[in-house]
Parts: structure tokens; C-alpha cells; sequence
């Protein structure tokens, strides 16, 4: 015999609706904001498919219906991409700017990931006197603006030889960044001890114990260490354009602020979002990549830091 | 195997808390000594010092003859099984197996191996034997099939015997367990133990258990050592343990139901004595205690163990029957006796709750300790 469940009233039609309603309502308010995010790089696609003159006049008039490519301009691309640069010869500019981005970012990254998480495993695990004093000394470098070291750290570099070099671009990565430092504390901290002293009693040393257990298992960390790091190296201008002065040293932040001086006007508009289109692009396809371990990580953070 | 001496190791942590106090304690070859206590009591943390796991702030600890004291865990030869079994998530079963035989496959030797085709080749070698203990450890802890899988894929039981077979590749000179059976349910504890004991009998390695349960101690072990406090209460065989404890801790802490103990007076009677307390009375003659009698009553606990309390048969003590629990082969009898509960264990027979019996005490079969929190065995 069935019971009749007391516990749960009856969902009338009048409940059902109003819940339709709110999820429609709540979609909405998503979609909104979805196309207010969207929309400056769909523009930019659009444009950059478009010939000079129906660029020119999506973008002098601000009407919406033009910027749909009826006749896309795929030659936009590789025009852009050979003015590229100072070089005389095309091509030779944006390749240039392509491998020093390409070089830079990865030792970077690597960088990055390797010395913060070393010294993350380090706050975490090691135990020695002060490790608490160094933890809130190296979270306070994070109050200090990036503008307040810009200068010391010029003339440091410079007295060093090492400016129009990748060296100050590069190496301050493999002396740790605070921020992700601090991630790294955080997730490590939740590494069960055991593992680490199971990895010692093996007969590995703090180095293999790091390598061989703990980064494995900082993947989530590592993934966004790794595409922050990535996207704000890959797009950073201020650090190439203090450090680097030579053409033939620039990055593709550095070149793409080149060919927009040279062909900013509202008739290059369609090549300039072309080329600002294939500078963007390896970090788009990075995030859609690395997008699964970026969320799990970003939640992991969240709860277990 | 090997041996380990420990002369006055103690743990002091940086707060003043005492975990181990003065612990003297010879492990020989191939002992299995398995430490036991309740929770808080230091057995754990000194198991984690012979690893290396935790620093010693007091006396030395050796292993075969060398002081280790400041030797890190990696270069102590030893292995352990943690209560969590602490296998890497990331590994499969084969590679945390293997893990503790490729610690010396560091980067230089590579690079050699690369450049001398014979140092290549014993490279080869000895993955191959890497290979082959990993397999055999398998073989006998019977999890060959599991060798692919993550640890995340297997059983509790499973796990267990992963941890172990990755201590006994190694094939080091002292294996520690810290609790490592206490995450499985009952059946498969019983399991595991009787599979421990063939595994130590096995290998015939030196070997150090940690367990807070004592019938775990007491079956496992060569020798039980029971702590309280960070002190060593007694270090002795299973027997010993049970049939002579050093003091009213370890009476009570080993045997299940506890050692029923009366406090009272021993006094001289004809050629015997005679203990009277709580309302008991009980008359007998040990020989042993001869010396303890003195011209007034003397005070003393008396500890009876609950399979040495008879019921029936007797005249002397006349008990009220409070509850009994049936374990099928025994039973175990609540009892009022004089002005305090006993408990009986014996074989099943009619007995009504509420009703009298009659109890025999053997006086030659109980234990004798000081009163007071000490409560040192006497009569020996």
C-alpha cells in the first residue's frame, strides 16, 4: 500500500510556470551578459573579414548590419601579417616577433610554474625558523604596484648588460611569483602528509619528492599558473617595450603597437584586426584547451584554499 | 634484518609537551615487535623517530650498531606502511611499487647511459630486476592483476596489500607498520594478520608494528612493548604480557573483558593468607607472596581475569547474576559480588539473570599489584 507523501506539497501548474519564468529570466540576464562580452571580439572577426572600404564604413558608422562578412576577405591575414614589423622583407617581422613571443612566454611559464611551486612546497611542508615571517613578507610584495619597481629593476637590469636582451623578461620568472606561490602553499598544504614522508622514507630527497609526487598531483594548480602566466606574458607590452629596443628583439605585443602606429588609420582598420586577431588567438585556443583543468582549478582553489 | 637499539630516546615537542620519555628498547634480528597503547600514548610518534619522521631530542637511536639520530629517513634503509597506506594517486600499482627502487636513476646517470652503451645495458639490467622483485612481491601478496590500476581503483584490502608489497621490494632492513589495519572492516583485518604473521615468518625481516588494538598486539607479535604516558609499561613476550603484567596499567589495558581488579588487604592465615576487600573475601596460598605478608593487614589490588572467575562449584563467594552476553562458544557473565560488579567469562551454560550463583576463585591464578597510580606488580 502506498503512503501519500506528506512531507512535499503538490507542485501546482501556477509553481511550475514561475519556475519556467525565473530560469527564462535568469538565461537572459546570462545571454546578455555573454554578448556584451562577446561582442568587441566578434567585431574584431567580423572587421578583419571585411574589405578596406565596408570596414571603413562598419566602423565610421557603427551599423551593425555591415560588420556581417558576405564576402570574406581571407587574404586580410596573410597581407597583415607580412607587413608586419620593420623588416624589409615580408614576413620577416611578424615571424621574428613570433618566435621571441613564442620563446619568451614558454621560459616564462616554465619558470613560473617550476619556481613557485617549489617555493609553495616549501612554505607548505618544510619546516624551519621564520617560514611564516618569509610567507607574509612575500605576500606583501603583492601590495606593491608593478610601477614602483619598474625603475630600480631598469637600472638593476641595465647595470646587469642585460637590457635589449629576453634576460629581464625571463629570468625574475624562475625566482617565484607571489601569487601563485601562494596557490600553490595552499593546495600543497592539503597534500596528505603521508604521501610525502611515505615519497622520503622510498629514499627521495625534498627535490625528488617535489618533482616526483607533489607536481603531479598541483596539475589544477599548474594549469592556471600555467595560462595566466601565458596570457598575461603573451600579451604584456610594457615589459618588452621598456626591456627590448631593438626591431629585431620585439614580441608580437610590441609588433602589433608597431603596425598600428604604422597602419592605424580607419582605412587599415580590416588588416589591423586581422593582425590584433592572430595575436590573440594562441591564447583563446589555450584557454579552450586547458579549459576543463582551469575550472576544476580554479574550484579546487576556491575550496581548498 | 637488523637490529635497533633505542637508549633513552624521548620526544619533547617545542610547546614542552613530552611525547616519549626515556624509552629503552633492544629490536633484534628479525624480532616482530609490535608496540602497543592507547591513543596519546607515544607509540606512534616513537615508530616515526626510528623512521626519521621525527626529530629525537632525547638519548640515541641506533640501527645495527649506527647511531642514526641525524641520518634522514631516505638513508635509513627502512620501510614503512602507513595507517592511510599512502600510495601516489598519480602512479599505478607497479610504478608505486617501483618507486622506492628508482630513487638512484637520478639525471647524471642517465646522461651516462646515453653515452656508454655498457652502462646502458645495466641500466637495462637492473630495470629488469626492478621488474621482476615488483612482480614477485605481487605474486605473493596475490595482486598481479592490479599492477595497471590507480590506487583509486581499488579496494581497502587491496590498497593494504599494495602498501606492503611496496615495502617489500625494497627489501629493507627494518619494515615499520604504523596501524595499517585499521582502516579494514573486522574480517579482513583477521585476514591480514594471519597473513602478516606468514609474511614476517616469510621474509624473516626486522619488524616494528604500531596498533592501539591489543588482541591485534598479542597475535601478531614476538614481543608486545605497551606504552602510556610516552613510557614503556612492558616489553615482553604475548604470554608474559597476559599471564604476568609489570603493573595495573598493563593488566587492564591487555586481556578483553578487562582484568577485574578489588582493592583490599592481604593478611597471613594458618599456613595461607587470606584477601578481603569490597566485600570479598578469598582465601588460598601462593608461596610467592610469602614475603608480602606482614604483621598488619597490608594493602593491595587484587586482579582476577575474568576466565579465572568460576561460577558454580563453590561455596565461598556468593555473587547475583546482572547480565550475560552469549558469544556462542562463551559468555561472557556481569556479576554483583560483596560490594562491586565482576565479570565471568565461561562456557555457556543456564544461567537467569537475577538469580545467585556461587564463585570460585583460585587465589594461585590472580595477580597482586601496589595500590596507588603505579600499581607495580608484587609477589614475583
Amino acid at each position: 500500500m502506498s503512503r501519500p507523501d506528506l512531507a512535499r506539497p503538490a507542485k501546482g501548474h501556477s509553481g511550475a510556470v514561475g519556475g519556467h519564468v525565473t530560469r527564462a529570466v535568469g538565461w537572459s540576464v546570462l545571454l546578455l551578459g555573454t554578448l556584451v562580452m562577446v561582442f568587441p571580439l566578434l567585431w574584431m572577426a567580423s572587421v578583419s573579414l571585411l574589405t578596406p572600404d565596408l570596414a571603413q564604413a562598419a566602423t565610421v558608422s557603427g551599423d551593425l548590419k555591415r560588420l556581417v562578412p558576405t564576402d570574406p576577405q581571407w587574404q586580410n591575414f596573410p597581407a597583415a601579417l607580412a607587413r608586419m614589423g620593420a623588416a624589409r622583407e615580408p614576413w620577416k617581422g611578424f615571424l621574428d616577433a613570433l618566435a621571441n613571443s613564442v620563446v619568451v612566454t614558454s621560459l616564462v611559464v616554465v619558470g613560473t610554474v617550476l619556481s613557485s611551486s617549489l617555493v609553495g612546497f616549501a612554505m607548505a611542508r618544510m619546516r624551519f625558523r621564520g617560514r611564516n615571517g618569509l610567507f607574509l613578507l612575500m605576500l606583501a610584495t603583492m601590495m606593491l604596484p608593478g610601477q614602483v619597481t619598474m625603475i630600480p629593476m631598469f637600472l638593476m637590469f641595465r647595470n646587469l648588460g642585460w637590457v635589449d636582451t629576453i634576460l629581464p623578461l625571463v629570468v625574475p620568472a624562475f625566482f617565484g611569483n607571489a601569487f601563485f606561490i601562494f596557490m600553490y602553499r595552499q593546495f600543497i598544504a592539503q597534500v596528505p602528509e603521508a604521501l610525502v614522508e611515505a615519497a622520503k622514507v622510498d629514499g627521495w630527497g625534498w627535490l625528488g619528492v617535489w618533482w616526483h609526487v607533489i607536481l603531479p598531483l598541483c596539475r589544477p594548480v599548474t594549469a592556471i599558473c600555467a595560462v595566466f602566466t601565458f596570457i598575461y606574458v603573451w600579451n604584456d607590452f610594457m615589459g618588452p617595450l621598456i626591456y627590448l629596443q631593438s626591431d629585431e628583439q620585439a614580441t608580437l605585443a610590441v609588433a602589433l603597437n608597431s603596425f598600428r602606429n604604422q597602419y592605424g588609420g580607419v582605412n587599415n582598420v580590416n588588416l589591423l584586426m586581422a593582425a590584433s586577431l592572430v595575436t590573440m588567438l594562441p591564447c583563446i585556443l589555450l584557454f579552450l584547451a586547458a579549459q576543463k583543468q582551469f575550472i576544476e582549478g580554479l574550484g579546487k582553489g576556491a575550496v581548498k584554499g | 634484518m637488523a637490529t635497533i637499539d633505542l637508549n633513552g630516546v624521548g620526544k619533547t615537542y617545542p610547546g614542552g609537551v613530552q611525547a616519549v620519555r626515556g624509552a629503552d628498547l633492544r629490536i633484534g634480528h628479525g624480532e616482530f615487535v609490535v608496540l602497543v597503547g592507547p591513543s596519546g600514548c607515544g607509540k606512534s610518534t616513537l615508530l616515526r623517530m626510528i623512521a626519521g619522521l621525527e626529530t629525537i631530542t632525547a638519548g640515541t637511536l641506533a640501527i645495527d650498531g649506527s647511531v642514526v639520530n641525524d641520518v634522514p629517513p631516505q638513508d635509513r634503509d627502512i620501510a614503512m606502511v602507513f595507517q592511510n597506506y599512502a600510495l601516489y594517486p598519480h602512479m599505478d600499482v607497479r610504478t608505486n611499487m617501483a618507486f622506492g627502487l628508482l630513487r638512484r636513476r637520478k639525471f647524471a646517470s642517465r646522461l651516462r647511459a646515453l653515452l656508454s652503451p655498457a652502462y646502458a645495458s645495466g641500466r637495462t639490467h637492473e630495470r629488469a630486476e626492478i621488474d621482476r622483485r615488483v612482480l614477485q612481491a605481487a605474486r605473493v601478496l596475490g595482486i598481479e592483476h592490479l599492477l595497471q590500476r590507480k590506487p583509486a581503483a581499488l579496494s581497502g584490502g587491496q590498497r593494504q596489500r599494495v602498501a606492503v608489497g611496496r615495502a617489500m621490494v625494497r627489501e629493507p632492513k627494518v619494515f615499520l607498520f604504523d596501524e595499517p589495519l585499521s582502516n579494514l572492516d573486522a574480517k579482513l583485518r583477521v585476514e591480514m594478520r594471519a597473513e602478516l604473521r606468514m609474511l614476517h615468518r616469510r621474509l624473516g625481516a626486522t619488524m616494528i608494528y604500531v596498533t592501539h588494538d591489543q588482541e591485534e598486539a598479542m597475535s601478531l607479535g614476538d614481543r608486545v612493548v605497551v606504552l602510556k604516558d610516552g613510557l614503556i609499561q612492558q616489553a615482553a613476550t604475548p604470554r608474559q604480557v597476559y599471564d604476568r603484567p609489570a603493573n595495573r596499567f598493563v593488566a587492564e589495558f591487555v586481556g578483553t573483558p578487562t582484568m577485574n581488579m578489588v582493592e583490599g588487604t592481604l593478611e597471613a592465615r594458618g599456613t595461607g593468607m587470606v584477601f578481603r576487600g569490597q566485600g570479598i573475601v578469598i582465601e588460598g596460598r601462593v608461596d610467592a607472596w610469602r614475603s608480602l605478608i606482614e604483621p598488619r593487614p597490608r594493602p593491595v589490588v587484587l586482579g582476577i581475569r575474568p576466565e579465572h572467575v568460576q561460577i558454580g562449584g563453590g561455596t565461598g563467594l556468593q555473587a547475583t547474576v546482572e547480565a550475560v552476553e552469549h558469544y556462542g562458544d562463551r559468555m561472557d557473565v556481569q556479576l554483583r559480588c560483596g560490594d562491586r560488579s565482576v565479570t565471568a567469562r565461561c562456557l555457556p551454560q543456564p544461567l537467569q539473570e537475577g538469580g545467585m550463583v556461587n564463585l570460585t576463585v583460585d587465589l594461585a591464578r590472580t595477580h597482586l599489584f601496589e595500590p596507588g597510580n603505579a600499581g607495580l606488580r608484587l609477589g614475583e
